[in-house]
């Protein structure tokens, strides 16, 4: 990873804050770690969040918004989504998520396509989306490195790149890539071969480590081995030092998978979409992997046939952490709320519910410490919902990321106000 | 007209099996009829599958099952204005999509009917949520796709679920069938070409339906000549008559108004390029998805062109469709155009309620929110005679919720279908129903 990359951005995301307070006055704070408060305050300063509470002092130069009878929400994260690298509207020349001329991408990384103009940000943000993961598709086995996301509407990658968000890759498991390469006659069709090509690629990344041991331990004498960006990426999915998201649905697949996983001692950060995830969810707890899954989308693969609702249900109360996801576009980004509702629909607990979008996507993809509750000391990533967030009738009324007011309901998307409309109005 | 005879209608009587013999009395609800407004505890009798009797002070009879509605709402079971239901059970199956076929850009005589599949899983995991009827379509890949049928999600034969076939044409226009037929350069490839072959094929329907009438009146002359001429009936038995053509034969009913033409258009272009269409072969014309429709309100409001929106939660991802809006269904309801709401779906069809619920929350009053999937979709197919509302002489279509319809935190309690109680289980309720035994979870 460009460390220094991630260090320029985070200063230029300081610098473009500004820094009056603003005070959150009279809501119900839904803050996630810690309860809900009623009548509460958020104040917030510098980007991030400096107090919550009931009994808070509020700096004499604040700007004190009433926000009486609302309800305050951290901005939801989302670790699955394909937004910028499938931009709105879905024509052939936005299509930038799969390349799929090979069925072992780890080298391609989806921050070179991600189009940081994608219209569908500006709608995410009016549903109260703040952060997101962008991953390749599903069409290979392994599809190549995440980014995560700020929705700030920086125009630069750097300026909407989440600084300091740890190294992450996505695998694909299942139907998806045995199609795309068993319809060319290639490798894999089947299970077997997913498993197979998977594994021989990891020894011959085995095969490399050693290669630039041996050189590195031989006083790294003589010219160093070439360099190859897919093995470099595996090794370091090797060394432990990738959170892996794998796309996979059925009870064979998450075994393959762990297998795998035992066999070259690396962990798995989350099984996504995994939507038979609720038929295992005690091993899958005892072995720390986390779950991002749909509220309700099933039979429109063989691999989404036994799914239920009440996924995401079993999974928590057998200790997993799970979290929802849009997938988007097939969720729309935007509407990422509603799949917390459809959830507490099926028997999910309310608090819970709000959970699976922020705190606990958060802590799947280790940003924990600064995103996913109303937390002093946290990002000010926050919503003001016109309601209660799980009732489809509310809206987001004002969205702030890092502190900043990005959207209201009134003006829309701050940020992009007055650019013209580019294809999508 | 030869037409009338061999164009097979199908309307379910009501004395078919799946019917509920037993009366039934849905006791003190709060009833929302639809058509008459709310009924507070209320009562609405059931008998021989069929709505007795609704209102306030409703005698149940001795023996009656009685379901008890005491703080919960009852209402019209959901009419999804336009889905696949039963005809398609796993997407991404070639082999259970039966939907449509793309050998001929213009399949007029295809019917929803011949694919129906009533033992379909969607069909069982979709009632449970509400809905009890759909109006199952052909898929949107042709310029004109087939007839679409209004089914009933019970029973066990094709007949049985089957309330209306056909229900209705439906065309295509826009980007569907150019990107089918692009591919295999076959027409139509452009706008141009879409609006050609349509004018043509129905030019063609009407030369169809001349040559008929024209055969027909022959006849009829000879006839009456050889009653009055006693003993030569031989001359009557010549001339046979034109070959008979199913696609002419559903162009020819369309063009009469036996059936409505729905024609999907997004763009107003395609919108215009529909209404043209409609004018020059006076066809009667449903809209649907539509969703540049709010730039035309009024217009349409004026020609008083029904619209069946949805599905509501769609993004701009389209070309055609970078005009949607979330409100689109509340500024055509309230420019004074009727409108339905339909999923589109096929696995997703159990999800009408919360796309429902956006609509309201984009402006759309909750009783015009409940009639769009209702009373006006059953208006605009016909059937209703049959659905849309709680009145006696109706189908016992109706869903018992423990709160208002449309709202996540209400849930369905009881579904019936012409009277019959149902078991809402399907295979997803059992896979939670083992594993929550499994885990112990109450």
């Amino acid at each position: 990873m460009l460390w220094a990359t991630v260090l320029r951005s985070a200063q230029l995301t300081a610098q473009e804050n500004d820094n009056h307070a603003v005070a959150i006055k009279g809501a119900t704070i839904l803050s996630m770690t810690h309860g809900t408060i009623e009548n509460g305050t958020v104040v917030i300063q510098n980007g991030k969040i400096q107090a919550v509470g009931t009994n808070v002092d509020i700096p004499s130069s604040a700007e004190v918004i009433d926000a009486k009878g609302e309800f305050v929400l951290p901005g939801l994260v989302d670790p699955h989504s394909h937004l910028g690298v499938y931009s709105l509207p879905a024509v052939q020349a936005n299509s930038d998520g799969n390349e799929m001329s090979g069925d072992i991408e780890a080298q391609v990384r989806s921050e070179d396509a991600i189009n940081t103009d994608d219209p569908e940000i500006a709608r995410a943000v009016s549903g109260g989306v703040t952060t997101v993961q962008i991953l390749p598709g599903s069409g290979n086995n392994i599809g190549g490195w995440a980014t995560v996301v700020k929705l700030n509407g920086g125009q630069r990658l750097d300026e909407i790149k989440f600084p300091g968000a740890p190294p992450s890759m996505k695998w694909a498991w299942g139907e998806n890539p045995k199609r795309v390469y068993g319809t060319r006659n290639e490798a894999p069709s089947t299970l077997m071969g997913e498993a197979a090509v998977v594994r021989q690629k990891l020894y011959e990344a085995q095969n490399y480590l050693q290669k630039w041991k041996a050189w590195e331990d031989g006083g790294k004498k003589g010219a160093p081995p070439e360099r190859d960006l897919q093995l470099e990426s595996l090794g370091e999915v090797l060394q432990g030092k990738v959170r892996l998201n794998i796309h996979s649905y059925q009870v064979n697949h998450f075994e393959a998978l762990f297998r795998i996983a035992d066999e070259f001692h690396f962990n798995i950060a989350a099984l996504h979409h995994a939507l038979d995830a609720y038929m295992i969810a005690p091993e899958i707890a005892r072995r720390h992997i986390g779950v991002v899954t749909f509220a309700d989308s099933w039979g429109f693969k063989v691999e989404g046939w036994e799914a239920i609702p009440q996924n995401a249900y079993i999974l928590w109360k057998q200790g997993v952490t799970v979290s929802l996801h849009t997938d988007n576009p097939v969720i729309e980004e935007r509407d990422y709320i509603e799949q917390a509702a459809i959830i507490t629909h099926y028997g999910m607990p309310e608090d819970v519910a709000l959970q699976t979008v922020t705190i606990n996507p958060a802590k799947i993809l280790a940003i924990d410490n600064r995103v996913g509750s109303i937390e002093a000391g946290k990002d000010a990533d926050l919503t003001i919902w016109t309601g209660y967030p799980l009732e489809l009738t509310s809206k987001a009324d004002r969205v702030f990321i890092d502190g900043k007011l990005v959207y209201t309901l009134k003006d829309g998307f701050l940020p992009w106000k007055g650019r013209p409309a580019s294809l999508v109005p | 007209m030869r037409h009338k005879y061999t164009l097979l209608f199908v309307l379910v009587a009501a004395s078919l099996p799946c019917a509920a013999q037993e009366s039934i009395a849905i006791t003190g609800g709060r009833i929302l009829t639809v058509t008459h407004g709310v009924v507070e505890n209320g009562t609405v009798l059931i008998e021989h599958g069929k709505i007795a009797a609704v209102g306030p002070k409703v005698k149940v009879p001795s023996g009656a099952t009685v379901i008890d509605a005491k703080g919960k709402v009852v209402i019209p079971g959901f009419l999804d204005a336009g889905d696949h239901l039963g005809t398609l059970e796993i997407p991404a199956e070639r082999i259970t999509v039966d939907d449509t076929e793309y050998t001929d850009a213009i399949h007029p005589e295809l019917r929803v009917l011949d694919a129906l599949n009533p033992r379909s899983e969607n069909i069982r995991v979709s009632r449970a949520q509400g809905i009890t009827n759909a109006v199952s379509t052909p898929a949107d890949g042709n310029l004109i796709g087939g007839q679409s049928a209004v089914i009933q999600l019970d029973g066990e034969t094709v007949d049985q679920i089957t309330v209306k076939s056909p229900a209705s044409l439906r065309i295509n226009v826009g980007e569907p069938s150019k990107l089918t037929y692009a591919e295999k350069h076959k027409p139509p490839e452009t706008r141009m070409g879409q609006m050609s072959l349509l004018r043509q094929t129905f030019l063609k329907a009407q030369h169809y339906q001349a040559e008929e009438d024209a055969f027909t009146k022959k006849q009829g002359a000879k006839n009456s000549s050889t009653d009055s001429a006693s003993g030569k009936t031989e001359e009557s038995k010549s001339g046979a008559p034109p070959a008979r053509d199913l696609k002419m034969e559903a162009l020819v009913a369309a063009m009469n108004g036996q059936m409505p033409v729905v024609v999907r258009a997004d763009r107003v272009s395609d919108i215009e390029m529909a209404l043209r269409l409609a004018q020059e072969f006076h066809l009667h014309i449903i809209l649907s998805q539509a969703t540049s429709a709010w730039r035309l309100a009024d217009q349409l409001a004026a020609a008083k062109i029904p619209v069946i929106v949805g599905p509501i939660l769609e993004e701009p991802g389209r070309m055609e469709s970078l005009d949607v809006r979330l409100d689109n269904a509340a500024r055509l309801f309230k420019a004074g155009v009727p409108i339905a709401i339909q999923t589109e779906g096929d696995n997703e069809v159990r999800n009408l309620p919360f796309e429902v619920e956006y609509a309201i929350s984009y402006g759309l009053p909750d009783d015009a929110a409940l009639a769009a999937v209702t009373i006006n979709p059953a208006r605009f197919f016909g059937v209703d005679d049959r659905l849309g509302s709680i009145e006696p002489g109706k189908d016992a279509n109706l869903v018992v919720l423990d709160g208002p319809p449309f709202r996540v935190k209400s849930h369905v309690v009881n579904v019936l279908i012409r009277g019959r109680n149902l078991d809402l289980s399907n295979h997803q309720t059992e896979l939670y129903d083992f594993y929550k035994k499994k885990y112990g979870i109450q």
